[in-house]
């Protein structure tokens, strides 16, 4: 249900682990002499890595603030990719489902639309709780459920159920089709909300 | 702004590589607070910091054949490729994929729909079902995109019987419950007395 920053991540540690390949390969061929056998112009393995002076370099106040700045710089994207792994929801605004604002304008919230789907998921036979959530906009909706349902329940019953009842209930709330949904199903061994089985033991006498 | 601008993603999908880039980008923060501190202590006091110093005069007598550059290149090499395979290497999805009911048929006031069952959901449910069968006294299972393993322990001293009949019984809920593919369901039934 959630959505992660999978593909940022993935874009992120690609740059990262090229940039660091790079920079050691690039050390080590220095390292060896292989660069300066390659060209010339390339420092020999013998010669010192720096060629100035340090406290010279770092002298002027200009380099204090371009060493504020990269930091700054540097803090601030390592704080938003640490933020941006939170798991969000990113649910639906306000659907606008008026025609023309000059007659009236009608405003539902996305969440109320999730709370009565849940409502009608959780008195299917077996369901043990559930969560809706809608995306998307009032002309385009995306419905995403997660739906938990017990261990002995019959799933393609529910899921018939969900298809032929609650899908079509919000698509005719909304007048227009859904443009995608998506069930997570996860499995507990609580009893279900209606419909629940009763456990019998007894004694065989013989 | 929302990341994907309130639309639907895929619930089935791969690791998000979550660890590496919380390592990294708590290393980015770290750098980017020393590098200010820096900053700010030349500009209060009027010197950079002392722990700079030891850097400094490393770097200064260093040459390229020193064993510390060979040591700093290998080092960003293996980082470099720990990072790329952190990156490239897919990782296990985190839930099976099941059919709609039915015919297969697209619910018709709906457009794509994706229905699938978490790995977690599929060992409890497979767990649950094998815990029914008759000579089982506990079972437990793990689930990977592909397979399904039920560890079963049993009073009975003869297993192999009970674990053909397992497996058989789980395969069929699985199947009866829309799973598609099918995981392989394999099974240890281990005798307890």
């Amino acid at each position: 249900m959630r959505q992660h920053a999978g593909a940022l991540n993935r874009t992120w540690l690609v740059i990262l682990g090229i940039l660091t390949l790079a920079g050691g390969v690039l050390i080590l061929l220095a390292a060896s002499g292989t660069l300066h056998a390659m060209s010339p112009a390339m420092a020999p393995a013998e010669s010192p890595v720096l060629t100035g002076d340090l406290h010279t370099a770092f002298g002027p106040a200009s380099v204090t603030a371009i060493v504020l700045v990269a930091g700054v710089l540097l803090g601030a994207l390592g704080l938003l990719w640490i933020l941006a792994q939170i798991p969000r929801k990113n649910p639906a605004d306000r659907y606008r489902l008026h025609q023309d604002p000059a007659s009236g304008t009608t405003l539902c919230e996305a969440s109320v639309l999730g709370s009565a789907v849940e409502n009608q998921i959780n008195t299917l036979p077996g369901v043990v709780g559930s969560s809706a959530l809608l995306r998307g906009t009032a002309r385009e909706p995306d419905l995403t459920m997660k739906v938990t349902v017990n261990n002995r329940a019959d799933i393609q019953d529910i899921l018939h159920s969900i298809n032929a009842r609650v899908i079509p209930d919000l698509s005719t709330a909304l007048e227009t089709p859904l443009r995608r949904t998506g069930i997570q199903l996860e499995v507990s061994g609580r009893n279900p909300v209606s419909g629940s089985t009763v456990a019998t033991t007894g004694t065989v006498i013989y | 702004m929302s990341r994907h601008d309130g639309k639907a993603t895929l619930l089935r999908h791969r690791p998000s590589r979550a660890v590496p880039a919380l390592i990294l980008g708590t290393l980015l923060l770290a750098a980017g607070v020393a590098l200010v501190w820096a900053a700010v202590a030349r500009l209060v006091t009027g010197s950079w910091p002392v722990y700079l110093a030891g850097p400094r005069d490393w770097l200064s007598g260093l040459t390229w054949n020193d064993p510390g550059v060979w040591a700093v290149g290998a080092a960003a090499a293996v980082v470099g490729v720990v990072l790329l395979a952190a990156a490239l290497v897919p990782g296990r999805f985190n839930a099976l994929r099941l059919q709609a009911p039915g015919d297969g048929r697209q619910v018709p006031v709906a457009g794509a729909q994706e229905i699938v069952m978490t790995r977690r959901a599929v060992a409890r449910y497979a767990a649950a079902h094998c815990e029914l069968v008759d000579g089982v006294r506990s079972a437990s299972a793990t689930a990977s995109a592909r397979a399904v393993h039920l560890n079963v322990t049993t009073a009975l001293h003869e297993t192999g019987e009970l674990r053909g009949r397992v497996i058989a019984v789980v395969r069929e809920r699985l199947t009866g419950a829309g799973l598609n593919p099918v995981p392989k369901v394999t099974a240890s039934v281990r005798s307890k007395e």
